[in-house]
């Protein structure tokens, strides 16, 4: 501690402090608009379309799992040199022998390019989140637009720096006249079949290019669809017609009426499966997100820093849950029902 | 739904994209890794196996090596022992013919100086019949002839033989 203030140290150090005193009275950072559906980046549109930011973040993540695996795989060598062989590898084996102890060897290499799929996918899917620029580079929105589209009342004005156009932390909230004259206004140009344009935009809100993906519902509620159903079949598959003993179905197996109740609660926990995998991962990334805007609201530099840190680990854990969930119904699912098998 | 953003073709199109993503990873990826992992862990516990093997071999060797010195040793005790009790046996030897020739060249010694003695005696025995002889003859010269004075001389040795 006491080096802290010695020789050279000591610049750093009033440099650091000065760039905080900095910050706090003369850079504001705008608390963006925080939307719960993905925003649509204006103009931007395939084949009808509109595209989201969350959609180019997990192109994003799938191009650079793919990039790294493909250059991982590319002159592999029996004596590993390559930092990403290399760790790629180490990442395949501590996997791999995590779910041989979980569901054996065999289970273990039937599923282990799923389970890494989904951890390695999630995992930069929620790294990404922390790159300077994610969530803060994108396109200019009025805020009249904005408040037809979603009821945002809140925008920023603008400046310019360098030559961007950037958002200052004074805040623009409509009127409530204003509010009505917009409503009139795109209610009109919907009628017209035009898309609304204010006559002069009052402030801006800015819709981002990037967003971190599974802060999109649609990526964490279709993995846990997917992943439950492929559970149902692979149960199918190995267990047979039977697998549907372990839900209602009395008439047909003839099973005691207290399993039409346990069959009932297995059904709905069926459902609380895609509920609880969906919202895990989305509340704990979105909430990640809204963490890291307020901390740089806050304060510019270095507050956000150690919540930087916690988000890599958040978002590490997290998709190792969601993986390892999906490993787990799949193994659950291939378990026949027990004591049924004996009656 | 709409308040959450939830849209059934961007769900359609997140599971796409990961069934793609999941493909291409599980064809292009994973199976070169787990391969290049197993093969791996297969060549070390062939190299375990075999530097095991050397090394037993290597055991055995080093056991035969040393015993084939244990007996080497043996048998260089055993000849150094031979030949001490050889040295033993001529040293014991040559002192014992040593003793009996010197023994011999006393007694030679001892027989030569007796018979040096036998002479000398007889010598002076002679002499000194000579000179009693002489003696006599002056004394009897007249009275006695050749032969009576001889037996005399016999007679007088003879009683006062130095024998």
């Amino acid at each position: 501690m006491r080096k802290l203030f010695q020789g050279k140290n000591l610049i750093y150090t009033i440099g650091v402090l000065a760039l905080m005193v900095v910050s706090v009275v003369f850079i504001r950072v705008p608390l963006p608009t925080i939307s719960l559906p993905a925003e649509h980046i204006p103009g931007w549109s395939i084949a009808g379309f509109p595209i989201t930011n969350t959609i180019i973040a997990t192109l994003l993540a799938d191009i650079t799992v793919l990039l790294i695996g493909l250059l991982a795989v590319r002159k592999m060598k029996d004596v590993p040199e390559g930092f990403l062989q290399n760790i790629m590898e180490w990442v395949v084996e501590i996997f791999d022998g995590m779910l041989t102890d979980i569901g054996g060897k065999k289970k273990a290499r039937a599923w282990l390019p799923m389970f890494l799929t989904i951890l390695l996918f999630l995992l930069f899917a929620n790294w990404w989140e922390l790159v300077p620029g994610f969530d803060s580079i994108g396109v200019m929105e009025p805020v009249e637009v904005a408040y037809a589209k979603t009821g945002v009342t809140t925008g920023y004005e603008t400046t310019s720096i360098l030559g961007m156009s950037s958002l200052v932390s004074d805040q623009v909230k409509l009127t409530e006249e204003e509010q009505a004259e917009i409503k009139a206004e795109a209610k009109h140009a919907e009628e017209a079949g035009e898309e609304y344009h204010p006559h002069e935009a009052k402030g801006y809100i800015l819709i981002p290019y990037f967003r971190a993906a599974a802060t999109d519902l649609n990526l964490t509620i279709g993995l846990a669809l997917m992943v439950v159903v492929l559970s149902h079949i692979i149960g199918f598959r190995t267990v047979g017609v039977k697998y549907i003993r372990r839900f209602a179905m009395p008439v047909i197996t003839g099973m005691k009426p207290i399993d039409i109740i346990v069959g009932i609660l297995e059904l709905f926990s069926e459902f609380a499966k895609i509920i609880s995998l969906a919202f895990r991962l989305f509340g704990n990334i979105f909430s990640g997100q809204i963490l890291l805007f307020v901390m740089a609201f806050l304060l510019a530099f270095l507050l956000p820093l150690p919540f930087m840190a916690l988000e890599l680990f958040v978002g590490f854990m997290q998709a190792f849950v969601f993986a390892i969930l999906t490993f787990i119904y799949f193994e659950q699912a291939t378990h026949s029902h027990a004591g049924d098998e004996h009656h | 739904m709409d308040a959450l953003g939830i849209n059934g073709p961007f769900l359609l199109a997140q599971i796409v994209n990961f069934v793609i993503l999941y493909l291409l990873l599980s064809r292009l990826v994973f199976p070169p890794l787990l391969k290049m992992l197993d093969e791996r862990k297969q060549k070390i516990a062939e190299g375990l196996t075999a530097a095991e093997v050397a090394r037993q071999e290597a055991e055995a060797e080093r056991a035969q090596l040393m015993n084939q010195l244990e007996q080497e040793r043996a048998e260089a005790q055993r000849r150094i022992a031979a030949a001490s009790t050889q040295a033993e046996k001529v040293k014991a030897e040559i002192l014992a013919s040593a003793q009996k020739e010197a023994e011999e060249i006393k007694v030679k010694a001892k027989l030569e100086a007796e018979a040096e003695k036998q002479r000398i005696l007889a010598d002076a025995e002679k002499q000194i019949a000579e000179l009693t002889m002489l003696a006599t003859e002056r004394v009897v010269r007249l009275g006695m002839d050749q032969s009576l004075q001889h037996k005399l001389i016999e007679d007088f040795l003879s009683e006062t033989s130095l024998n």
